[in-house]
């Protein structure tokens, strides 16, 4: 992100930021307004679907692959990251997502947020869960009994690979991914695997997937021209299963 | 080499056996697996059941005897240390006569063996949160015995104390006026009786690679049929003492509070986690296509324990009779698990409750969570309850 200097756009024109969450997350407990459109700028939409391989089993598809027709992939995390300077709108309108513990799971298990998004997260248990994420920035360690509340602003930003992974201290099998961006061209997969990004202003951009639950990941150039409609279908297969490290 | 201790005599005959059973083993295990979905079955999915990450056992996806490295679980209390195997040494020390330090390669130079087993935390099924802790692995390594004949244990060793080369500030006594803060290596104890009955294993690899970090490289110690947290990660000391070792996880932690009936009291005894509690767990149910109105079931699983044989594992639905499952006649070696089947005939549409037990040779029976066993049992250790799964067929 060196490279990258973000030059923050002030007031006018800003940028629908939770809009695509809002289509994809349904525990969001706050809607941010909608916004208007800028004049150059390009929108990107697309769908994310995994074709199996029954010689090489991914075995998290029946979690995320409802519809095995389609192969619509739920929860991967779709992202641009500019190769050059961009204006991004501040997040004026901080959204607040929903976190819940509930049998064990986070519920949802994986978000995508901006810097300065809220999210609260609770404990449908009887037993006592905790949260925590060692990050030098975003650090918290909190216990949530039964119905208890933890709320936590998100300050920094991390790439997709490497999204912050959330835990509890006592259920060592319980995990979240938190993916937190300086800029709203971000989207989280729901169940019909589409994603869409609008006012994206032309330049060239990473467009990367991440599906941090089942180890998916996916990324490739585009190049985004004003007033562009880009449609995008992604398909990854089993050779997007990112291998793990040997030793560890 | 002469020797002092009773330990050495046996030791020959039985090392030499072992190896030839372990190689027999290795050709004929490979490719056996639970059956896979038939054409025309589907998995049923059980109802209010966490989805099942990385480094943990998929239970609804189990068909390979042998765990899958990806589904291998790691439990550690002081942090995963990075243990270089350049430098690695392991020191044989205190009651013996010729202490010792072996660097990796010379410990892969000794005589190899294998050891077949079942590795099951024994915090394992004690909430849907932690029931995927267990997995079947072969360990490659050297015997254990035969190194602590080498180096000649004195006449009045009774136990042997395994450090690991990860360390923590332990604080004792937290809060009072006799607080005590010390830095202590991580550490377990096994008397001298069990290692003969139990002949662990130095293991340096597991299914033919070297250990990964997180599971004890460069060197780990196997002890069939014990509990995860006697098979010390990291070990780098074997320390030969005369008296007991009461390191926090000998005498503090890992340590089962159980009442036990007294005629009409219960009195709570404390003691220490060694052997694995005999266990089974529903892994995976099929549903055939409905006919006439009812839907065809099978359920497969794993049976496991302290390497007693298994001679019954019973399947039970909803409150009727229990049922015999097959256990699978191979793969099999002591101190691993048995798969199981059963075909559950025809099931009405709607939810219901399957669960399994097992039964040993020495009659013990896996007991409910409502039994004495479980209901008086304090802690969560030794969580070995049948599992119950509910599914919905609607
Ligand atoms: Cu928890």
């Amino acid at each position: 992100m060196s490279d990258l200097r973000i030059k923050m756009l002030q007031l006018g024109a800003s940028f629908k930021t939770t809009a695509t969450l809002l289509a994809t997350l349904p525990l969001l407990w706050a809607a941010s307004p909608l916004i208007a459109e800028g004049t150059d700028e390009a929108s990107l939409s697309g769908t994310v679907t995994y074709r199996a391989d029954p010689d090489s089993p991914w075995r998290f598809q029946r979690y995320y692959v409802a519809d095995q027709s389609t192969g619509a992939l739920a929860e991967a995390v779709v992202s641009l990251k500019p190769t050059q300077t961009i204006e991004i709108p501040p997040n004026d309108t901080p959204a607040n997502v929903l976190v819940d513990q509930e049998n064990f799971q986070f519920i949802p298990e994986t978000i995508a947020v901006r810097t300065g998004d809220r999210v609260r997260f609770t404990n449908s248990d009887e037993t006592l869960h905790n949260v925590m994420l060692s990050h030098p920035a975003d650090a918290f360690n909190v216990n949530l009994g039964k119905d208890e509340i933890y709320e936590h602003q998100f300050k920094s930003s991390v790439e997709t690979f490497r999204p912050h992974r959330l835990g509890c201290v006592y259920h060592g099998s319980m995990r979240a991914w938190v993916f937190v961006y300086d800029h709203p061209f971000f989207a989280l997969t729901g169940r019909d695997g589409s994603f869409q990004f609008k006012n994206v202003p032309p330049g060239e951009y990473q467009l990367e997937i991440h599906h941090a639950a089942g180890r998916l990941v996916w990324n490739e150039t585009i190049k985004v021209s004003a007033k562009d409609a880009l449609i995008k279908n992604i398909r990854l297969t089993p050779k997007n299963i990112k291998k793990r490290s040997p030793r560890k | 080499m002469k020797s002092t201790h009773p330990i050495t005599r046996r030791h020959a005959l039985k090392t030499a056996s072992k190896a030839l059973a372990a190689a027999t083993s290795a050709s004929t295990l490979s490719t056996w697996a639970l059956p896979d979905l038939l054409p025309n079955e589907r998995l049923v999915p059980f109802e209010g059941m966490p989805r099942t990450g990385t480094n943990r056992l998929d239970w609804e996806s189990l068909n390979e005897w042998i765990t899958p490295s990806d589904q291998v679980f790691n439990v550690q209390h002081y942090g995963i240390p990075e243990v270089d195997p350049k430098t690695f040494s392991l020191e044989v020390s205190g009651l013996v006569k010729q202490p010792i330090k072996l660097s990796l390669a010379e410990l892969q130079e000794r005589q190899k063996r294998e050891a077949l087993m079942t590795l099951e935390c024994s915090g394992n099924g004690s909430s849907k949160g932690f029931m995927n802790a267990v997995y079947n692995g072969r360990w490659q390594g050297t015997d254990l015995r035969s190194l602590l004949s080498e180096c000649e244990l004195l006449p009045s060793a009774k136990e042997i104390v395994f450090f690991g080369a990860d360390t923590k500030e332990e604080t004792l006594r937290e809060g009072s006026r006799r607080e005590l803060k010390v830095t202590v290596p991580f550490g377990r104890s096994m008397s001298l009786a069990a290692i003969e009955e139990t002949d662990p294993l130095l293991s340096y690899a597991r299914n033919g690679s070297p250990l990964e970090t997180r599971n004890g490289a460069p060197l780990r110690l196997i002890v069939p049929g014990w509990y995860g947290v006697a098979n010390v990660k990291w070990l780098t000391r074997i320390d030969v003492r005369s008296d007991r070792y009461m390191g926090r996880y000998m005498a503090r932690d890992y340590v089962s509070v159980r009442g036990e009936r007294q005629g009409d009291e219960v009195v709570y005894v404390e003691s220490s986690v060694t052997k694995i509690r005999l266990k089974s767990i529903i892994a995976r149910v099929h549903r055939r296509p409905s006919s006439k109105g009812r839907i065809p079931l099978r359920a497969m699983g794993a049976a496991w324990g302290d390497g007693t044989e298994i001679t019954r594992v019973e399947v039970r639905v909803d409150e009727g009779p229990w049922l015999p499952a097959q256990i699978d006649a191979e793969p099999k070696s002591q101190f691993s698990w048995r798969f199981f089947s059963i075909d559950l005939g025809s099931l009405s549409p709607g939810k219901h409750t399957l669960v399994s037990r097992a039964i040993d040779a020495k009659g013990r029976v896996q007991p409910a969570s409502t039994d004495d066993e479980i209901a008086l049992k304090r802690t969560y250790w030794e969580a070995n309850q049948q599992w119950p799964r509910e599914i919905d067929l609607s």
